[in-house]
């Protein structure tokens, strides 16, 4: 009996596909509204229910709560803001209680939203709340700053549940769920990550493993940073390792689309939330869970979950590992007393350089296989 | 705070209402109690039917086993 969803509802929006075909004609006659790429993300993600109990984009009271108290007006944690911004002018045009199509920059229609409300906000009070800083800086800030002026808040029906790119790596948490329900497992462990598998991260994962039934892969998909490994390289590396090292029937591999927002704390609570979603009733979070440069405490994004209502999932909060030649394996400061000259954290950057040189990073850092596997693939980093 | 028009008709009864009650010391405060209690229905049944689009049919359970097995998920 796996957890129940947050919010204890599965949310399911996605239309049958007769009615999605009907829905596309009446969607036609309504108002477009262009969203862009991460946007539509977003709609599917509610949609599947990945945003579970979340239906639509969010109304002003909604809003207004999780910014200032991290909980829906019902009350249910929730951490980050989920909403539809538009300008004034188009605001002016849209009425409450109003059907308009969400379609992607070349017209195709993802979904239709009903129009329940439609509120302006304070940019600065929200980043303030959300990301705990307001310099444009932050990535995450200045997507809030970059927003227009109003926000349309309802529910959305989706119409296309196309799963492109990577549609054999992407399964929706009904999908998760009766899949680690036909497996057996009882309790699932989930591991975000935007990286290709180092030695550190196969440490993080057994450890998970050790104590749960299954450990659930959950690499974020979408846009990235110049120099961050590209999403198909991440895939092969980790198909490598569910197929080759974890027990086949211990280990299940799939993508989550989504957009990194880098709110430390607030976002690790985002990142568990799904994966409960998905079924899990474990999650990783390491040090610096979903920060960027220096705005959250190394153990912000771990102690935050002492401080929420429980939202039902164990925390497994990890160290950071490193090899140690005096251990002679990946250790982190609770089990390795040696000193720091001893130990050879991994540094995404040595091994970017490694690798895009075409020489294999050291053994104790990464996988042999792993490193081969990346170089043969060429052409594994963002641009 | 927002406001609604009532005919006076309607306003005198629930004045009425209002008045003979011990809970109530003004009408907007019936009112406002008597909206909110067809809110929180509303949003019950809305929460119910939400529910039953998260359960699926055993139909649509074998499409989803069918899906995994294609992907290599399931045996
Ligand atoms: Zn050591």
């Amino acid at each position: 009996m796996s957890l129940e969803p947050h919010g204890n509802i599965l949310i399911n929006r996605v239309l049958k596909p007769e009615d999605a075909i009907k829905m596309t004609e009446v969607a036609k006659g309504l108002r477009p509204l262009v969203i862009d790429e991460e946007l539509v993300k977003d709609v599917k993600n509610i949609a599947r229910g990945v945003y579970s109990p979340l239906s639509g984009f969010m109304v002003k009271e909604d809003f207004e709560r999780v910014v200032s108290e991290m909980k829906l007006a019902d009350g249910t944690v929730w951490p980050i803001p989920f909403v539809l911004d538009v300008n004034e002018e188009t605001a002016n045009e849209i009425s409450i209680g109003e059907q308009i199509a969400l379609v992607e920059e070349n017209g195709n229609p993802v979904a239709v939203l009903n129009v329940r409300d439609k509120y302006i906000y304070e940019d600065g009070h929200v980043a303030k709340q959300v990301f705990g800083t307001i310099e444009d800086d932050h990535p995450g800030v200045k997507m809030i700053y970059d927003m227009e002026d109003y926000l349309l808040g309802g529910d959305i029906e989706l119409i296309d549940n196309s799963k492109e790119p990577f549609n054999e790596y992407n399964l929706d948490p009904l999908e998760t769920r009766l899949l680690f329900k036909e497996k057996g497992w009882e309790t699932v462990v989930g591991f975000q990550t935007r990286n290709a598998p180092h030695r550190a991260h196969e440490y993080i994962q057994r450890i998970g493993l050790e104590v749960t039934d299954g450990l659930f892969i959950n690499p974020v998909i979408g846009k990235k940073k110049t120099g961050d490994f590209q999403d198909g390289a991440i895939l092969k590396a980790y198909t490598y390792m569910v197929n080759e090292i974890f027990p086949r029937d211990r280990s299940v591999l799939s993508i989550l689309p989504l957009k990194m927002r880098y709110a430390g704390p607030r976002e690790a609570i985002l990142h568990a939330i799904i994966r409960k979603n998905f079924g899990c009733t474990h999650f990783i979070v390491g040090r610096d869970h979903a920060g960027v440069a220096d705005y959250y405490g190394t153990y912000e994004a771990q102690e935050i979950f002492d401080t929420i209502e429980d939202i039902g999932v164990t925390i497994l909060k990890l160290e950071h590992s490193f090899h140690c030649k005096g251990c002679e394996t990946v250790a982190t400061s609770k089990t390795c007393a040696h000193d720091n000259e001893l130990r050879t954290p991994p540094s995404g950057t040595v091994i970017r350089k490694l690798l895009q040189a075409g020489e294999p990073v050291p053994a104790e850092i990464m996988r042999p296989e792993i490193s081969q596997l990346l170089i043969d693939l060429g052409d594994i980093f963002v641009k | 705070m927002a406001q609604v028009q009532l005919s006076d008709e309607l306003y005198k009864h629930l004045e009425q209402f209002a008045n003979e009650s011990d809970e109530f010391s003004t009408v907007d405060e019936y009112v406002a109690y008597i909206l909110q209690q067809v809110v929180d229905k509303k949003k019950s049944t809305q929460q119910a039917e939400g529910q039953q689009d998260g359960t699926y049919s055993k139909d649509d359970e074998d499409k989803i086993r069918e899906r995994l097995k294609n992907l290599g998920y399931l045996d």
